[in-house]
């Protein structure tokens, strides 16, 4: 028995243990007991617990915060980068929509404008300290010629010098070699601008006694036989009393902002100035069709709506016309009509035929067109 | 690769008695304080890993009984039944580990992953008939995932152990 004991004394011990942990278990369900226990193993653990869990909250709630800040940065510079990103794109937009609207303002220029026009795009500059000169995509091969002018819808760009066959070199209103003939809007002050290097160009040989407002807006006079008249310019800037000429400035109106497109002139129509009363310099302006004159009207064009050139001819022709005279015709040697005993300008017509009597005021013809060459077809 | 080969040297390594009360302690708090930080914790019972492996040091069944009941009651205090229902499982479950480890090399990972699935069966299924017959608490059976909780145990004991492996003194 010993020996079986002895034997299985571990296993014995094993049942013992376990039969004493049952009665354990059945004391405390039938009794409710068996706290002692916990209180001690609850109380001595349980400040380590608390210490533990203020320790993770603490820990926690740091990381949260740092995880939380750095989301926050991270999705600050996402949408920072998004912000410019954003901003990258409504420039490239902005500068579309400009090159868009510039693209119509030609077009609507191209489609009103009674001068044969070619549309070219500046593809360089000059190589010049300052701008003087920029090259065009459009050459001989696409009928430009020197000395063509180029414009722009806002004004006078410069005038072509040197062309090769698909590209043309334009010399820039601003450089100190471009002239060009203009007259004022208000006052009809003829003059010739010259460039100065800078957007304030110089307008020369206006007399002493002539009357220019600063403000007043400049056209092209067509004297040059470059630009047909009534072009923009630009505007007065100042206005300095000189002797025998006024030191008059001026400042362009086309080359004030980057340009990439222009037009250049084929082949140019007078244009009539606007009245000094419709004039509003600082607008920006396209030129509009001359207006047909409705029959019996009684208006009367701005002297500077007429050069000299314009004027003599329409004299002879209406002194042609009175006498019955064509041009061109009779044999060498006839009579030529009696140019100096008949009409002069402001005479009174009160021996003529009814019928070929006119207004004392000089009509203009409605159109006159210019040739390269400089002379009025 | 050193060898903890009880057989081989039989220099082997135990644990000193203040570290192995200290492990059980920390096993029973780590099960009680793990799952408020990671809640799929609250599954595993490292107690059970740790009673195990005290256990499988062990040359007499009496001292892995013990172990393994005191680590049960301890964790008792910190559950809702009563006393001595963990104490029971765990002291089975100790008592008969050491008696296999007194036979086989169970420092192998082979050994150790196959005693701990099974063991934690064996005390997955005193438990339910400890409570069931003491205090009347049916459990629904969900063999399935007890499998995959035996397994998860197993693999997760064969890592423990390799680090309480370094915790271990040789003897000369």
């Amino acid at each position: 028995m010993q020996t079986w004991i002895t034997r299985h004394r571990n296993f014995l011990i094993l049942l013992l243990v376990v039969f004493l942990q049952i009665l354990m278990v059945g004391y405390q369900v039938k009794t409710g007991e068996g706290r002692l226990l916990r209180l001690w193993a609850v109380t001595l653990t349980g400040p380590a617990l608390e210490t533990a869990t203020a320790i993770h909250s603490s820990i926690s709630s740091t990381a949260r915060g740092f995880l939380q800040l750095r989301e926050q940065a991270e999705r600050a510079r996402k949408l920072e980068a998004e912000v410019h990103r954003l901003q990258v794109e409504n420039q490239h937009l902005r500068a579309r929509l400009m090159d868009i609207e510039q693209l119509v303002r030609f077009q609507q220029y191209l489609d009103q404008s009674p001068q044969k026009l070619l549309p070219a795009r500046i593809i360089g500059r000059g190589t010049e300290p300052e701008p003087e000169s920029v090259f065009i995509d459009r050459g001989a091969s696409d009928g430009v010629k020197p000395g063509m002018g180029v414009i722009v819808p806002q004004g006078i760009v410069g005038r072509v010098v040197r062309v090769f066959p698909t590209v043309s070199q334009v010399l820039l209103a601003t450089s100190p070699n471009f002239a060009s003939g203009v007259v004022t809007g208000k006052h009809q002050a003829f003059g010739v601008l010259k460039g100065s290097g800078a957007f304030l160009c110089e307008m020369r040989y206006v007399p002493g006694e002539q009357e220019v407002e600063p403000s007043e807006p400049v056209y092209t006079s067509g004297f040059d036989r470059v630009f047909p008249r009534g072009l923009p310019v630009g505007w007065v800037k100042t206005v300095e009393p000189g002797n025998p000429f006024l030191k008059v400035t001026v400042e362009l109106a086309a080359l004030r902002t980057p340009l990439e497109y222009v037009l250049v002139i084929l082949e140019g129509v007078h244009q009539a100035l606007p009245r000094p009363e419709e004039a509003r310099p600082f607008e920006l302006s396209f030129l509009v069709p001359p207006q047909e004159d409705s029959e019996g009207s009684e208006r009367e064009l701005s002297f500077g709506a007429l050069t000299d050139a314009d004027r003599l001819y329409s004299l002879y022709q209406e002194i042609g016309e009175l006498l019955g005279h064509t041009y061109g015709e009779g044999l060498p040697g006839s009579k030529p009509p009696e140019f100096n005993s008949l009409l002069a300008p402001g005479a009174q017509r009160q021996d003529l035929p009814a019928a070929q009597a006119g207004s004392n005021k000089l009509t203009p013809e409605p159109r006159q067109e210019m040739n390269q060459a400089g002379s009025i077809e | 690769m050193p060898v903890y080969s009880r057989a081989a040297t039989n220099t082997l390594a135990d644990l000193n008695r203040w570290i192995a009360l200290g492990l059980i302690v920390f096993a029973v708090l780590f099960q009680v304080y793990s799952p408020q930080l990671v809640p799929v914790l609250s599954f595993l019972d490292l107690p059970l890993l740790v009673a195990i492996y005290l256990s499988m040091l062990k040359r007499s069944e009496v001292t892995g009984l013990f172990i393994g009941t005191g680590t049960g009651i301890l964790q008792d205090a910190f559950s809702s039944h009563p006393i001595g229902i963990y104490g029971i499982t765990k002291g089975i479950v100790c008592y008969f580990v050491t008696t296999i480890s007194l036979k086989i090399d169970v420092d192998s990972p082979v050994t150790r992953f196959l005693l701990v699935s099974f063991f934690w069966v064996v005390h997955h299924l005193f438990y339910i008939i400890v409570a069931g017959a003491l205090l009347g608490l049916v459990q629904p059976g969900q063999w399935s995932l007890d499998l995959k909780r035996a397994l998860i145990h197993g693999i997760i004991g064969v890592t423990f152990y390799r680090v309480l492996d370094i915790l271990r003194t040789v003897e000369t």
